[in-house]
């Protein structure tokens, strides 16, 4: 009866699935407002990406080329919030909402509403930063961390940039509050928390951190907008204030936010592997425990980041050793993805060669991150382009390679479809070659002392910018094929059955390709949580 | 709404506990985040003085 019900319900839902762009403007359906993010991230992913190709333009020959040095500011602080905020943040945002009512036997997330306006939320705060451009002054240039009092000196796009930064920041605690309310309250009957996919889990744990951390930097810019406006003295020290602060508190926003960008790949190269090794995920609970004790961590580590403002010998004995600690838990992982490969019986689709790409490279940007940690090597490598080299390995072939390691994986789920397998191959090959022609040069840079965030540079450091700038322009191309073969797939392909990979396993699975309008309009079987839960 | 069809499975109150439980924890995470946003900025007042 309770069944029928259900379906019946279903299908009267389907009937009155809203058409045009009222299904989209109004959607409270998490696979609409999910391709929303995921459209959105990719649209920004591309602007972000056309800051960086100015930037490698301008430093492709020592000299001042193209820009003068405040635009080239401005290019620098425009692509990394761009980037993080508009790019990365709501692509795991998009997957989340895709994916997490599927994975836990959801109908939908449990705020609907909600849901929505976290979306609409977005495409308003990123035209007010990007017309910024526009203004009098330029673009915010003082750098992506808004250190005072350089950013105090911001023109009229100020505001701008701060009520941005706002508006992202509502629009994530509200998109953190729905991804925690619908894991903690409608997970289907049976599917307990050690049974849920790791990408539900590493979502869950990300989602305590974005909670956790985006009011302090929403804290942090409020107080810099009383200082410019308001004759407060926060971060003035002519008035008592204290601009170190400012630092202190941003780290404590932006160490957390680091991982949460990193955390959701974790949890897709979770999924990822087991499949394609045709094996349970090795040490599932260890698993679990890792990603927590990194997020626990992620709180005592900021001042790492700031070593060189000067602080108690005891201080940085302890940001060092804390920081060190991280790469423990990170260890079980890379462990326990390696030891789940082990005697697997491993095919190298797109999905798992942008996961082990994603395996090695990270790796490199954790090594260099320890290099980093150690502080007498610090006073060296701070602001050079050393840092520059690892946080763009963590971020590009980490968290860009996991997401697009996440889309390879589900959209022949999204759509029904299987997509150019041959060209998503060249898609992985042509990325994984140019990022690391791109990148790895710059730590050449950074250790023969080249500073970050200059438009020219000496003679010196002239070839490997000429090399790192080739990579970044074939990477920047080959990205291009990246939502061509989005698009040609979702205008058709092989159909697929429910299962599009063999090993594949979780409830997305059980639901047939495309899913319904709603997920789970009856939750799913014990058997059918047991069968999914195989890790 | 999809609320509403899975909700044909579940019982009227269970199906109202439900809605209790996702409204009281939306807001108990909402007082939270509100919280550190003044908290942060009131310990730095205090630190000032």
């Amino acid at each position: 009866m309770a069944e029928h019900l259900a379906h019946d319900a279903a299908h009267d839902d389907h009937d009155h699935k809203p058409h045009g762009w009222r299904r989209w403007v109004y959607s409270t359906n998490h696979k609409d407002i999910g391709t929303m993010y995921l459209i959105f991230a990719c649209t920004m992913f591309f602007i972000g990406g056309g800051a960086a190709m100015l930037i490698r333009l301008e430093l492709l020959k020592p000299g001042l080329q193209y820009f003068d040095p405040q635009f080239f500011n401005s290019l620098t602080t425009m692509h990394a919030l761009i980037m993080i905020f508009g790019a990365i943040m709501p692509g795991w945002t998009g997957l989340a909402n895709w994916m997490i009512p599927m994975q836990v036997g959801a109908p939908d997330m449990a705020l609907p509403r909600l849901n929505n306006f976290s979306f609409w939320i977005l495409p308003f705060a990123f035209t007010l930063l990007i017309s910024s451009f526009f203004v009098p002054g330029g673009a915010p240039a003082g750098g992506w961390t808004m250190y005072p009092p350089l950013t105090l000196q911001t023109g009229a796009s100020f505001p701008m940039l701060i009520f941005s930064i706002h508006m992202m920041g509502a629009s994530s605690i509200l998109g953190a509050i729905n991804v925690i309310v619908t894991i903690m309250n409608m997970r289907a009957p049976g599917m307990t928390l050690l049974r849920m996919p790791l990408f539900v889990w590493t979502w869950l744990i990300t989602a305590y951190l974005l909670i956790a951390v985006m009011p302090v930097l929403a804290g942090a810019v409020t107080m810099m907008l009383t200082d410019h406006y308001f004759g407060t003295t926060f971060f003035t020290a002519a008035g008592g204030g204290d601009p170190v602060m400012f630092q202190h508190i941003f780290w404590f926003f932006g160490h957390p936010e680091v991982y949460i960008l990193i955390l959701p790949a974790f949890g897709i190269v979770s999924e990822i592997i087991p499949t394609f090794s045709r094996k349970p995920l090795f040490g599932y609970e260890a698993m679990v425990y890792a990603v927590a004790s990194i997020a626990f961590l992620s709180f005592i580590v900021w001042a790492h980041h700031m070593f060189t403002v000067g602080m108690p010998l005891a201080a940085q004995l302890f940001f060092m050793l804390s920081t060190m600690l991280i790469a423990v838990p990170t260890g079980v992982k890379v462990f326990n993805w390696t030891a789940t490969m082990w005697k697997g019986s491993l095919s190298f689709e797109p999905p798992m060669l942008f996961a082990l790409a994603f395996l090695f490279l990270f790796t490199i940007g954790g090594f260099s991150g320890l290099m980093l940690a150690i502080v007498p090597a610090d006073y060296q490598y701070q602001d050079t382009y050393f840092v520059v080299a690892h946080f763009h390995y963590v971020l590009v072939p980490g968290a860009i390679f996991g997401m697009m390691a996440g889309v390879y994986y589900w959209l022949p789920k999204w759509t029904g479809n299987m997509y150019d397998l041959k060209l998503a191959t060249w898609h992985f090959w042509l990325s994984t070659i140019f990022v690391n022609v791109l990148f790895f040069p710059q730590h050449f840079l950074g250790l023969a002392g080249m500073p970050r965030r200059i438009p020219d540079y000496a003679v010196q450091f002239a070839d490997w910018n000429l090399v790192s700038s080739l990579g970044g322009f074939g990477f920047g191309l080959s990205q291009l094929l990246f939502p061509y073969i989005i698009w040609k797939c979702v205008r058709g392909g092989v159909r697929i059955g429910n299962r599009a990979w063999e090993g594949a396993h979780g409830l997305e699975w059980e639901l047939p390709s495309p899913p319904p309008f709603h997920s789970w309009t009856a939750p799913p079987s014990d058997a059918v949580i047991a069968r999914g839960a195989a890790h | 709404m999809a609320t509403e069809a899975v909700s044909a499975t579940l019982s009227a109150t269970a199906q109202q506990a439900r809605r209790r439980r996702v409204r009281r924890s939306a807001l108990l995470f909402g007082a939270l985040a509100a919280a550190f946003y003044l908290g942060f900025i009131v310990l730095i007042v205090i630190r000032g003085r």
